[in-house]
């Protein structure tokens, strides 16, 4: 399993706009191509899962996720804010790497999770975080994420 | 789409995410907080009321059933039981302009593109 095969190139941004974490994820979910209506449901699922708890782990890292029925396949979106965002995280601190992970009630590899797992590991490592804030292209992005998974 | 099929939808979703903080016991392992469980059970109370009582009665009963109450038809396929929609609501295919159960299994259906 790697990450970057559940990554497309579309799902990256490297300067998020946003300034609060509802706009980032709104600018995030735009990132999926969805059509207005699956857009507009799947934001709000990931807006009441923040009210369940931040999916900010600290570190300045966020990743919002769940399942959805607006959803067909597992997705990963990449984001990264420079002035860093308040998600209300773990530490306080401002995030500045986001992934959105985002699957269907049931998936036949059944990957949700341990994706969810990866990518909550791999961010604990400071070199990981560094290394993702260096990349200055999407390319650069998708090398490092498969350098860091090995 | 439907306004009761949308809630609907998100009525699962909530269900899904309450599913999931039951049962992964990992999640606080991995990093996440898990602090206002009331709020979500507030957010599934807001849908329910917006949606029609008899609806709620059903889609609990098939919740509680099959473990999932609403699934996508593709390809007028039913992705909860893989058994073909009958050709006359194929017509209203992509639409998802009414709540429709799948004629087989009885789950709530909605056509994806």
């Amino acid at each position: 399993m790697k990450l970057s095969d559940f990554i497309n190139p579309e799902s990256i941004k490297l300067e998020l706009s946003a300034t609060t974490r509802e706009e980032a994820l709104d600018e995030m979910v735009s990132l999926f191509s969805l059509e207005e209506k699956n857009h507009s449901m799947l934001l709000k699922m990931l807006l009441k899962r923040e009210r369940l708890g931040s999916t900010g782990v600290g570190k300045s890292v966020a990743i919002p996720h769940g399942r959805s029925l607006v959803i067909t396949r597992l997705m990963i979106a990449f984001a990264r804010s420079t002035k860093g965002i308040d998600f209300d995280s773990i530490d306080k601190e401002p995030v500045h790497l986001i992934f959105v992970i985002v699957a269907p009630p049931q998936e036949i590899s059944n990957l949700y999770l341990p994706i969810l797992g990866r990518i909550a590991e791999l961010m604990k490592h400071p070199e990981n975080r560094e290394a993702l804030m260096a990349c200055s292209t999407v390319e650069e992005f998708l090398a490092a994420l498969e350098t860091m998974e090995g | 789409m439907h306004r009761q099929l949308e809630l609907l939808i998100m009525l699962h979703d909530i269900d899904l995410m309450i599913k999931e903080i039951e049962e992964v016991k990992d999640l606080e392992e991995m990093g996440f907080k898990i602090e206002h469980r009331e709020e979500v059970k507030k957010a599934r109370n807001e849908i329910v009321s917006e949606l029609d009582p008899e609806l709620v009665r059903e889609y609990d009963i098939i919740f509680k059933r099959f473990g999932r109450a609403v699934v996508p038809v593709n390809k007028s396929i039913c992705y909860g039981c893989f058994m073909r929609q009958p050709t006359q609501l194929l017509t209203r295919a992509g639409k998802n302009d009414s709540v429709r159960k799948c004629e087989h299994c009885g789950r709530f259906i909605y056509w994806i593109s």
